[in-house]
């Protein structure tokens, strides 16, 4: 099912504007909505815990590597 | 890395860093499911379920590429760190360290696993094995060869390494399993960092030979296809006899050792697969907990008799006969470790099979030392990709010989990722991998297509079973029994 929002945003286009152009500077514009990156805080996900932390992702031969850094 | 200066006094000069975080979505695919989507890696084996319109919200936010961790309020955070557990965020601290979201290959690692093949001789000459071969058959392991790799591997790092004796049939050579296991033990820390395991078709197992195993702690491996004389009948023992009155004789004599530190392997093949079903259950009844099985490959002696192999409908519906099975409960003490091996991937980041992910094991966690001293990165096929090298490369040079088998299995990965005919827009990649690039060049094509096929029945299945029932999916609580995971 498809959700329906409306959002107004401003936008000076030359009215020469190419479609690719137009929707370029939609999806700048609305990047820049400041609500917009919080949306992520209401997202239903399901997933396990898992037994491995992604920084596991690295192999052990990694540690002293030049990517090791304590901070990590 | 921005600082901010909070202040200065005569006394006090404080610097608070606030660590700037680059976050990204990870390249990943999607699998429609019933009500809402899997989110699949590509680069890992992470995953998340999640309903059509978020997906949209999430794809949206990272429309342009990476966002930074201040543009968000602790609640956005905290669902990005549950992304970031599932393995679908790439984060990136600016160049000081990262948080990588794919499985980063060491190639010149010290392996997980080292299977020692002590000799290319068999009492049994079945007629599938895939491993004979008419010039290693006749070879038989130097120990000081064998004691001098894991000297190597034990001194460059910390990790515990798996020894699994191997052959041929390895208690041919009893000695020199004796041998290899006393001597690697004086090696340094060798005590507490080496575990040991054989794999035997157990015609030869004796009381001496059962006491040396358990003294040293051994994990045993039984090959049989199954509990007549007719499912074995392509394991042909020289003298004649029935590998079947041996194991039935073990369970006589030895139930304390057979239960507990014995699995049983079973090849299939057209002549096993009636049967290995009833197999599997008797060996539950038996008491036995762990039960493998690998599907024959046109591989060694095999290619002689390409008839026997079982086509890729055969092997979909066994594994999902198993799946019924554990399902309705028949099956709930055995762990069959085809369904457990693969459940696992959807719990792990780096999985811990190494067949069953890309790259997979021989990319740097599995290594083999073959009777003539030479060095393989897997022994499922004799082919060049995985030679490492010869009985003349010596320490320290190993790993660095390594390098160019290992090398070879991560680029086939990344060309299935992003050009393999199957692979490249396969929703479930992640998961797979591309399938054992043995069993691949086995059959001569990019993938195998049998492991394929299975692939794409069972995680689908899986993870509809999981987005209908989580932690209560049968197949999960089945897989829950012999792990310790735990679920949100």
């Amino acid at each position: 099912m498809l959700k329906v929002i409306n959002i107004s945003i401003d936008v000076a286009v030359d009215e020469n504007i190419s479609g690719e152009e137009l929707a370029g500077l939609v999806a700048n514009a609305f990047e820049s909505h400041p609500m917009k990156a919080n949306a992520i805080g209401k997202l239903r996900i399901s997933s396990p815990v898992r037994d491995d932390d992604p920084s596991e992702l690295r192999e052990p031969g990694w540690k002293n590597s030049i990517w090791d850094k304590a901070s990590c | 890395m921005e600082e901010f200066n909070l202040g200065q006094s005569e006394l006090l000069n404080v610097n608070i860093s606030v660590e700037r975080r680059l976050i990204s979505l990870v390249p990943h695919r999607v699998l429609p499911l019933k009500h809402s989507l899997a989110l699949i890696s590509e680069t890992n084996t992470g995953w998340c379920i999640i309903n059509k319109d978020d997906y949209l919200t999430l794809k949206g936010v990272f429309y342009h590429g990476s966002r930074s961790n201040n543009e968000f309020d602790s609640e956005a955070l905290e669902v990005l760190n549950v992304l970031r557990h599932s393995g679908l965020i790439h984060e990136d601290n600016e160049g000081s360290c990262k948080v990588t979201s794919e499985r980063e290959i060491n190639l010149e690692a010290v392996p997980r696993t080292l299977l020692i093949k002590v000799t290319g001789s068999c009492n049994i000459s079945c007629t599938y094995c895939y491993d004979f071969d008419n010039v290693r058959f006749k070879q038989q392991l130097s120990p000081k060869r064998a004691v001098s790799i894991v000297d190597e591997f034990l001194n460059q790092t910390d990790a515990k390494l798996s020894i699994i004796f191997h052959g041929g049939e390895p208690l041919i050579r009893y000695d020199l399993v004796v041998a290899i296991t006393q001597q690697l033990l004086t090696l340094r820390n060798a005590e507490s960092r080496l575990t040991f395991s054989i794999q035997t078709n157990g015609t030869l197992l004796n009381s001496t030979i059962i006491k040396f195993l358990e003294e040293y702690n051994f994990s045993v491996g039984i090959s049989l296809d199954g509990f007549t004389d007719n499912a074995n009948k392509l394991r042909v023992l020289r003298d004649g006899s029935s590998t079947l009155d041996t194991v039935a004789h073990l369970f006589e004599r030895f139930p304390s050792f057979m239960l507990t530190r014995v699995g049983f392997l079973a090849v299939v093949s057209q002549t096993s697969i009636g049967q290995l079903i009833k197999f599997a259950l008797w060996l539950q009844d038996k008491g036995i907990r762990t039960f493998g099985f690998t599907f024959m490959d046109q591989e060694g002696s095999a290619k002689k008799i390409p008839d026997e192999s079982i086509n890729i409908q055969q092997a979909v519906d066994l594994i999902a006969a198993f799946v019924k099975l554990i399902e309705n409960g028949e099956i709930s003490s055995l762990n069959v470790t085809p369904i457990t091996s693969r459940i696992a991937n959807l719990f792990n980041l780096s999985p811990q099979d190494y067949c069953y992910r890309g790259p997979c094991g021989a990319a740097s966690d599995f290594m083999v030392l073959d009777p003539d001293g030479s060095i393989r990165t897997c022994d499922c096929a004799d082919h060049s990709f995985f030679r490492a090298a010869d009985a003349t490369v010596y320490s320290p040079n190993i790993l660095k010989a390594a390098v160019t088998p290992r090398q070879a299995i991560v680029v086939r990965h990344e060309f299935l990722r992003e050009n393999g005919k199957a692979c490249s827009s396969c929703p479930i990649f992640g998961l797979c991998g591309g399938t054992c690039a043995a069993k691949a060049i086995i059959s001569t094509g990019e993938i195998d297509a049998r492991e394929c096929a299975i692939a794409k029945y069972i995680y689908p299945y899986l993870l509809e079973q999981y987005e209908a029932y989580a932690e209560s999916a049968k197949l999960i609580k089945y897989y829950l029994s012999f792990n310790n995971h735990k679920l949100n």
